[in-house]
């Protein structure tokens, strides 16, 4: 039989680290080096859930940009769950991610979603402040602390959208 | 064909169109292909045979049965070889239909593209963090300051203070000295007594002095340092202290002699106080630094401004503790003779130079001598009587002492 299938889209603003979270989670690499994606690359990577089922997920790591084009909404058709992801160094990430969030749930309707403060490993330079980030808790949203260079919080990250995106999927 | 066009034409169509490599495939709900036509190995999907499942190498189909749109548009998708290209997607009965069209050049171009523009955000963003650290920095270090003129300020009016509570007891205590220096004088002969009674004198002396400059330096911090211009002999000034130097190098190889320009008015309007403070704290240091040779003071007066010079043939200084010369507290050469109050004279005597319309500079060489040169604003007058100031004194009352070692 085949394997349950479901369709992950990275969601946020460029240079946040949507590209170096799925090297970390999908081949546990990770490049300093910037290297600007355009397009769409997908990768896949099965997740097992605490049920001890398995799940493919199929990762896409779509070019950020702070706002969704009619071309960019075409990649998320078929979405399950999406990850929108922040650069906890950069202020401005976070709102990007707030916006990107609504336009994500008006193309898709009500979806699994995660939040993930990226670079962690930069606690000096954080930017963001603790009131902000709570406020999001406090509306029911998933935050997830990760550092894609040092690989703390993106297995977990991960393992929590998957539990989400099957819950009620499957009886 | 217009030019512009045709060079259009050839630059789109020839870099990303005329290299297509348009790629057909069909494939049943489950991924399994049923046909194909054109480079497939292009995209990485070659030997290909019928029924081979794609689910593997075709994953952006993944979810796509869920859209209720026939067809689907994908641009710059990845593909298996790693092109990129455009994707037509069509939802069919029997599975999905697609046209790959090659658009490697065009992402190539786009990345090269956008990695320029990103990375320019990024490091302005990086700046702009960068200028808000120093920015917050300077704010930080700003407090620190404040803290710190404040310290200083309660500093300053403490010792105020202090001395202002020291002076009238010091000043009775000269002033009992003096006059049990007088009877003595009259009544007894013994000479261990004058001695005392000379170190108390020159002991009280110095005191005051230290007191005075400690009450000058204060109001110099405070910004009321206060002239209190008169009208002034100026022959009287300099014949003051000839009175009270002229003792000192007496005892030494030194030679003091005074120079006044024809040109200098005999009266002059001008705080008198202030100016014979200046002169006293330079001819002071020239005595105090010059073992032999001469002090020479030089008075010129031109345009209202009246200059000085004193310069002596003593024992100078490096350049180092002449940048540090007009520093509050620190002493000249000579450490060994260091006293608390004295390194203060020259910088009290520059702000009183200053508050009199002018300025003072020392330049010196180490074993050659030293040159003091201030210059202030003193107009002529006429006459006294267009104001005497009720400060003015009547004689010399500057220097309490007549003992030459204050200076040492
Ligand atoms: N220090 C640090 N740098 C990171 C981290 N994640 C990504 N980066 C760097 O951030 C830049 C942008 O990452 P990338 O994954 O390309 O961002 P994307 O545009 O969202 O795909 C690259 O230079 C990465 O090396 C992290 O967790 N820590
Ligand atoms: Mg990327």
């Amino acid at each position: 039989m085949t394997m349950l299938a479901r369709k992950i889209c990275m969601i946020g603003d460029f240079a946040v680290g949507k590209t170096s979270l799925i090297a970390r989670y999908a081949h546990n690499q990770f490049s300093e080096k910037y290297q600007a994606s355009i397009g769409v690359k997908i990768d896949t990577k099965e997740l097992r859930l605490a049920s001890g089922d398995a799940v493919k997920l199929v990762l896409w790591d779509i070019a950020g940009t702070d706002e969704l084009n009619s071309v960019g909404q075409n990649y998320l058709k078929g979405a399950a769950g999406y990850i929108l992801v922040v650069d906890g160094t950069r202020l401005a990430t976070f709102g990007t991610a707030i916006s990107l969030q609504k336009e994500v749930e008006r193309r898709l309707g009500p979806t699994p979603f995660t939040l993930i403060l990226n670079k962690l490993d930069l606690s000096n330079q954080w930017a963001l402040n603790a009131d902000a980030v709570q406020a999001l808790q406090a509306r029911g949203w998933q935050l997830t602390h990760c550092s894609a260079k040092k690989g703390n919080g993106v297995e977990q990250a991960f393992q929590l959208l998957g539990e989400r995106m099957v819950i009620g999927v499957r009886p | 064909m217009n030019y512009a066009i045709k060079t259009l034409r050839d630059y789109v169509v020839q870099r990303y169109f005329n290299d297509a490599k348009t790629f057909y495939l069909l494939v049943d709900t489950r991924y399994r292909v049923i046909a194909w036509e054109g480079p497939g190995d292009h995209y990485g999907l070659d030997g290909l045979n019928s029924g081979d499942d794609l689910g593997e190498k075709l994953p952006f189909l993944t979810g796509l049965d869920q859209d209720t749109q026939p067809f689907t548009r994908l641009e710059f998708v990845e593909t298996p070889s790693g092109a990129a290209a455009h994707l037509q997607i069509a939802y069919l009965k029997s599975g999905w239909g697609m046209v790959f069209m090659n658009a490697t050049q065009e992402r190539e171009d786009l990345q090269r593209h956008h990695q320029k523009v990103n990375e320019r955000t990024l490091s302005c963003l990086k700046q702009e963090s960068l200028l808000h650290e120093a920015q917050r920095s300077q704010r930080i270090l700003q407090e620190r300051v404040d803290e710190l003129k404040q310290t200083n300020r309660s500093c300053t009016g403490f010792v105020e203070q202090i001395a202002h509570e020291l002076r009238t007891p010091l000043m009775s205590l000269l002033d009992s000295a003096k006059q049990a220096r007088a009877i003595g004088l009259a009544v007894c002969e013994q000479e261990s007594l004058h001695q005392h009674l000379r170190s108390v004198d020159r002991g009280s002396n110095y005191l005051i002095t230290l007191v005075d400059n400690l009450l000058d330096q204060s109001r110099i911090e405070k910004g009321q340092l206060y002239m209190n211009p008169g009208v002034w002999h100026l022959q009287e000034i300099l014949e003051c202290l000839d009175e009270i130097f002229r003792p000192v190098v007496g005892t030494r190889e030194i030679s003091l002699s005074w120079w006044v320009d024809a040109g200098v008015p005999e009266i002059l309007h001008m705080d008198g106080m202030r100016l014979r403070q200046i002169l006293f704290n330079l001819i002071g240091n020239a005595v105090k630094y010059t073992i032999e040779g001469s002090i020479t003071v030089g008075v010129e007066w031109k345009d209202n401004r009246l200059s000085f010079s004193v310069a002596d043939t003593g024992v100078g200084m490096d350049k180092a503790t002449l940048e540090k010369l007009f520093q509050p507290f620190r002493q000249g050469p000579g450490n060994g003779n260091a006293r608390l109050g004295a390194g203060l004279g020259l910088f009290i005597s520059r702000e009183i130079a200053h508050a009199m319309g002018g300025a003072l500079e020392i330049s010196s060489r180490l074993s050659q001598g030293t040159q003091a040169s201030f210059h202030v604003e003193a107009p002529p007058r006429l006459s006294r009587t267009e104001g005497r100031t009720a400060g003015q004194p009547d004689s010399c009352i500057l220097i309490r002492d007549d003992d030459e070692s204050i200076f040492f």
